[in-house]
């Protein structure tokens, strides 16, 4: 369980995060959503102690970071795919990380194979891909097998089949009742694997909940029609409080839902040839969400009150 | 902490610039000791101390060199945030940082030393001299201390260098400013300030009597010019561990 509580982070000039209260819930994998800029990698390097907030905490299970004895082994982070040193191997710059925690050989050993590199494990980091530095970043993580994990964009440059892989572990992981929190800009992915959102705005939290909720409020949903008399129906519609939007031989309404169209077409003996609710991506409903920092408050307040 | 030395450790032991310059640390004051051990035409009794500890110049910078790369390629590279993540006490990371790098200077050095020597006196009882590398002419003062000092100065030339590096976090400025304030900026604000002021520092300024400490007959007592070298580098590194506490990493 991670609780984030108030947290403030200030660089000169810039608000970077902003009395951002949140929580992350073990047995199942929360995401961290927010556009470039909105203030994700610093509240994770502010959770662990790397940059000094000016106000507010992070606990995991209640200790902050810096009173946890052998982080490691509670806390796997991965920031900035890894950051691993160019010159180093792949095997040694786990070496020395296990090292630290008095971790063994045989563990080193054995994350570089679940991460599928044990065959590169010699070769130097700097000839590496983007893809193979976040897969060792996955591995240093692992290393100390925490029950917490925290991983900042760990999508970023892993082809199809490393992406679904990642999906699988962490899922895996966070189903053994682990804490998984895992920062991303790529929506569709992240509906994939997180069941929980916490989604920020310009260092603000916009709001916490599910991803279904998250789509139902933000999303837009509108019913599609298609008919011979369409006139008709959207004048009906229309004194109904409706609004319609011809589009591709059809029409878009909004503010109506698709019993209340099927049924007042019924009444008017109106023929329908197709009556579909739609709803927008999750990707549109984040693109709502963050438009603009007027919307957050009101947004903020709603999910705090449910 | 242990554990955390072992890991420090690993760190040096595994990147080709710190073997490469440990390399040029030893390599460089052997080479020529043994060169001028062989071909001088007429050694004197001092003479294979002093030229091991002249072209001993290069390792002090070598040595200080390592100490920024011990540091400043953590923060280039990144390493850094997984070092305080694995230890969040910062300070306990400088000190153990700055212990196995000192020990690491050290073994180096004294390396150096034994091969050094030991090939030079070999040379040296092969072409009939017979008072080998140790010599014993000046009753003031013996080759342990020089040898010992310079081993010293060295150490402490690796703890500026860690402790620029940390401050600058950035390997060429703190190379460049380890060379240019040796061989350069003190030379130049003695002259200044003996020329514009007649004031005289010579004695005062840190590199120089780092300098001075490793001759044979050194310009002052040579541990108390050690100690001086000394106290700048502690009040530098204090002064770099509190901005590596503050600092976001
Ligand atoms: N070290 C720093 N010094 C000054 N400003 C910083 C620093 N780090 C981050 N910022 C600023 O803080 C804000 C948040 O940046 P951050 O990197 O946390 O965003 P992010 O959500 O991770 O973005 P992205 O999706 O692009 O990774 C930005 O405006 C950024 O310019
Ligand atoms: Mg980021």
């Amino acid at each position: 369980m991670i609780l984030v509580e108030n947290l403030t982070k200030r660089f000169a000039g810039v608000t970077a995060v902003d009395d951002l209260s949140f929580t992350v819930a073990p047995g199942h994998v929360t995401g961290f959503l927010g556009p470039n800029g909105s203030g994700k990698s610093t509240t994770m390097r502010c959770m662990i102690g790397l940059d000094h907030a000016q106000s507010g905490s992070a606990t995991f299970n209640g200790v902050p970071y810096s009173k946890l004895s052998q982080p490691l082994r509670r806390v796997g982070t991965l920031l900035d795919a890894g950051n691993a040193h160019s010159g180093r191997s792949a095997r040694n710059h786990l070496l020395w990380m296990a090292a630290n925690t008095g971790i063994g050989k045989s563990r080193v050993d054995a994350v570089l194979e679940q991460v599928g590199l044990s065959d590169v494990s010699r070769r130097r980091v700097g000839k590496f891909s983007l893809g193979m530095k976040q897969r060792l970043g996955i591995a240093s993580v692992l290393l100390g097998d925490p029950e917490v994990l925290i991983l900042d964009e760990p999508v970023n440059g892993l082809d199809p089949e490393g992406i679904r892989w990642l999906r699988d572990l962490l899922r895996d992981l966070a189903k053994e009742g682990r804490t998984v929190l895992v920062s991303s800009h790529l929506l569709s992915e992240m509906a994939l694997i997180a069941e929980e959102l916490v989604v920020i705005g310009q260092g603000k939290l916009i709001t916490q909940c599910s991803v279904g909720d998250f789509t139902t409020r933000f999303a837009k949903q509108w019913v599609r029609v298609v008919s011979p008399q369409i006139q008709a129906l959207k004048s009906l519609a229309t004194e109904k409080g409706a609004v319609g939007v011809d589009e591709q031989g059809g029409v878009n309404f909004s503010g109506i839902s698709a019993l209340q169209l099927g049924e007042l077409a019924a009444s008017a003996g109106i023929v329908l040839h197709e009556l579909s609710p739609q709803a927008g991506s999750l990707e549109d409903a984040f693109l709502d969400a963050t438009a603009s920092s007027v919307q957050f408050h009101s947004a903020q307040s709603e999910g705090l009150g449910k | 902490m242990l554990n955390l030395m072992k890991s420090e450790f690993i760190k040096l032991r595994t990147l080709r610039s710190t073997l490469v310059a440990t390399f040029i640390l030893i390599a460089f004051p052997v080479v020529i000791t043994v060169l001028n051990a062989f071909f001088l035409t007429e050694p004197k009794d001092t003479f294979m101390i002093e030229i091991l500890t002249t072209t001993g110049f290069v390792s002090m910078l070598m040595s200080g060199v390592l100490g920024v790369f011990a540091i400043a390629q953590e923060y280039s590279q990144g390493t850094i945030r997984i070092t305080f993540a694995s230890t969040p006490l910062r300070t306990k990371v400088y000190v153990a940082k700055a212990f196995v790098l000192s020990l690491w200077v050290a073994f180096s050095v004294a390396l150096l030393q034994v091969i050094g020597l030991g090939i030079a006196s070999f040379a040296l009882k092969r072409r009939g001299f017979d008072f080998g590398v140790m010599y014993k002419q000046n009753p003031y003062d013996s080759a342990w201390q020089v040898l010992f000092a310079f081993g010293a100065v060295c150490i402490l030339f690796a703890l500026v260098g860690f402790a620029l590096g940390a401050l600058l976090r950035n390997s060429p400025g703190a190379i460049s400013t380890l060379i240019l304030v040796p061989l350069l900026v003190e030379g130049i604000l003695v002259g200044l300030l003996s020329a514009v002021f007649k004031i005289d520092i010579s004695r005062k300024v840190p590199f120089t009597a780092a300098l001075n400490s490793v001759q044979i007959n050194p310009d002052g007592s040579r541990w108390s010019l050690v100690g001086y070298f000394g106290i700048w580098c502690l009040g530098l590194s204090i002064l770099a561990a509190l901005f590596m506490k503050r600092r976001d990493a």
